[in-house]
Formats: C-alpha cells, structure tokens, sequence
C-alpha cells in the first residue's frame, strides 16, 4: 500500500481570506471569488456539461462560502474545500436530473499512443482542449483537478468521494486519451502534407 | 532513508501525475526523482510525458463574464451570513456573564442561612429567617438605646 500525503494543513493565504470572510469581510470573499470562480466554473462545467447550470452551481458554492465561512476547518487546503462543494453540488442537480457521474469502471480504456511531437504549441492547446472536452466525464475531472488546478491526487480522491486508487487509474486512462487523440492530429497532419 | 521505488510504480505514478514533481505523492517523491536521475529508462518516460504537461499548462482559463463575476460579487449585499451564535465572542460573553452572576444570587439566597453585618460597625444584628426569632424582634436594641439617649440628651439642652 502506498502512503499519499496531502498538503501541510498549515494556515495559507485562502485560508486566511475565508477566517475573514467568516467575519463578514466583503474584500475578502470579492479575492476568493477572483481566485476561483473561473477555476471552479470549469470544473462544474466540465461535469455538468451545461453552461448555464455550471454558473449556478459556481454561484452556490460562493453563496456557501459567504454564508459558511465560519465553519471552514483548516484541515484541507480552501482549494479542496470549494471544489468539494462545487462537485457535491453538481452531483445533487445531476441526481436531480436523473444521472449519476459514471464509475471509473463503466468507463471505457481510451486506446494507448505515442506523443506527438511535431505539433506547434497553439494548435496543440486548441487540439487538447477538443480532447479534453471529449473525455469520459471521470477522467476529464480528475485531470483538471490535479493537472489544471493543481491538486495532489489524495486531494482530488477527497474531492471526488473515492481513494487515491482510483484517482491515479482516471488519470492514467484521461492522460493516455489526451495523448492518443494528440498523436491522431499528428498522423492526420502527416498524411495531408 | 528513502525505499527505492520500482521502475514499475514509476511508470505508473509517471502514468498518473506525469512530469511534475510537484504532483508525485510526497512519500514517493524522493525515491521517484532518484530513480529518474540514475535510470535511463526513467528519464525517458519523464520526458515522454513533460510535452503533454506542457501542453497542459499551456491552456487558458475559461474567461467568466462580466455580469456573472458582478452577480458572485453581489452575493454579500444580498445574503446574511448564518453565523453561530456562540461563535461571536462579543455576544455570548456578557451574556453568560449575566447569567452565571444571576445564578450565583439566587443560588446564595436561598441557601444562606444567616447574614450578618458587622457589630462592630454600629452594633446592629440581623436575624436570620429561621434563627426562630421573629423578624421584629431581630434588631436588638442596641442601635435603638443609642438614639433614645442622644434624643434625651438633646431635650436636656432645650430645656436648660
């Protein structure tokens, strides 16, 4: 068994803005809001797959940041705490819409390819983020909480509700497609050139 | 000292959390960086997964429009926070107070049996309520001899 440490729970600047919000400091939301609101709108759109929804759930999760402040425990890092709120939210209006998230095992085992290599970065980015976008739900998650957003993967695993395990399994299988449709562009180049 | 780590759970841990360090879980980090460092193998996979971390790092954060940004900024003006009652220190504090100080008096007067000035400080006694005297009869008379005399007295002076 591998042991997974998180990051020290040491008292950082989020943590320091949410003790003042929990005061009533308006400043102090108004930078956390900077901080993420466009973090945590791709993290519900990417699991919502709905623009508008995606913004109420974000909306939400402010409103219980202003609301619930005081309630805030520096054991996880704030980052952790308002993607949790975020994903449990989200999960709620899929329940509510009659969908659940897939488990990482109904998912399928995108194929395993080579890295491109030849692409320019620009068109790389545009290529990734169409991949990115056509990732099983799961997997397209746990890459943009530890890849984009810079979670570790204990922390990705809290906010997701499963164990490291199964984290480093969505990662694997997310990175693997990324590469593969990645290496496609490179063969389809290649082959109009 | 670190455990070596297989070149198996490198590929996966590579697999996972690809060419950043950073993101390597904490207690396999060192041995990781190690087995990178001294395998050619390990290099190569390092380095076959540091163009997608690239790639990666490289995309944009979605833009948040203006009025959805204006309507998490106005969350404050329209909602009150719930705060916890005992969470507000300049709230329960005098409060608590209060209630422990009436308590604590109603606490003493009903058990106290006797209250007693000091005699010394104009010789007066006041009985208790269960002494089994009469509350009437509780002062004693000393207090009320004094004055009769001093009354005496002052009619003497008139009267001479």
């Amino acid at each position: 068994m591998v042991s997974h440490s998180q990051h020290p729970a040491e008292i950082d600047d989020d943590a320091l803005l949410v003790l003042r919000v929990g005061e009533g400091d308006v400043a102090a939301y108004r930078e956390l809001v900077k901080r993420y609101a466009a973090k945590l709108s791709r993290f519900a759109e990417r699991l919502l797959r709905d623009g508008t929804e995606a913004e109420d759930v974000v909306q939400e999760t402010f409103l219980k940041l202003w609301q619930r402040a005081s309630d805030y425990q520096p054991k996880a890092r704030v980052t952790t705490w308002l993607h949790r709120i975020t994903h449990n939210l989200a999960v709620d209006r899929l329940r509510a819409r009659g969908r659940t998230l897939p488990l990482p095992e109904e998912e399928e085992m995108p194929v395993s390819a080579r890295q491109p290599t030849l692409l320019d970065e620009k068109r790389r980015v545009v290529a990734l983020e169409a991949a990115l976008a056509a990732l099983p739900e799961r997997q397209a998650t746990a890459i943009v909480l530890v890849h984009l957003h810079d979670l570790t993967g204990a922390e990705a695993a809290e906010v997701l509700g499963v164990g490291v395990e199964a984290v480093e399994s969505l990662l694997a299988r997310g990175r693997r497609a990324l590469k593969s449709e990645l290496s496609s562009l490179v063969k389809a180049e290649g082959g109009a050139a | 000292m670190k455990t070596p780590l297989s070149l198996e759970r490198f590929r996966a841990l590579i697999a996972a959390y690809g060419a950043r360090p950073e993101l390597w879980p904490e207690a396999e980090r060192a041995a990781a960086l190690a087995l990178r460092d001294a395998s050619a193998e390990a290099r190569g996979l390092f380095e076959e997964e540091a163009a997608l971390d690239a790639t990666l790092g490289a995309l944009p954060e979605p833009d948040v429009s203006p009025g959805f940004l204006r309507r998490l900024n106005e969350v404050p003006l329209r909602a009150p926070q719930k705060r916890r009652w005992f969470a507000l220190p300049g709230m329960w504090i005098p409060a608590v107070s209060w209630a422990f100080a009436a308590v604590l008096g109603l606490g003493l007067g009903f058990s106290t049996d006797v209250l007693e000035t000091d005699e010394a400080d104009g010789g007066t006694t006041v009985a208790a309520v269960d002494s089994g005297a009469p509350s009437s009869e509780a002062a004693t008379a000393t207090g009320e001899e004094d004055f009769s005399a001093l009354a005496l007295d002052a009619l003497d002076e008139l009267e001479e």
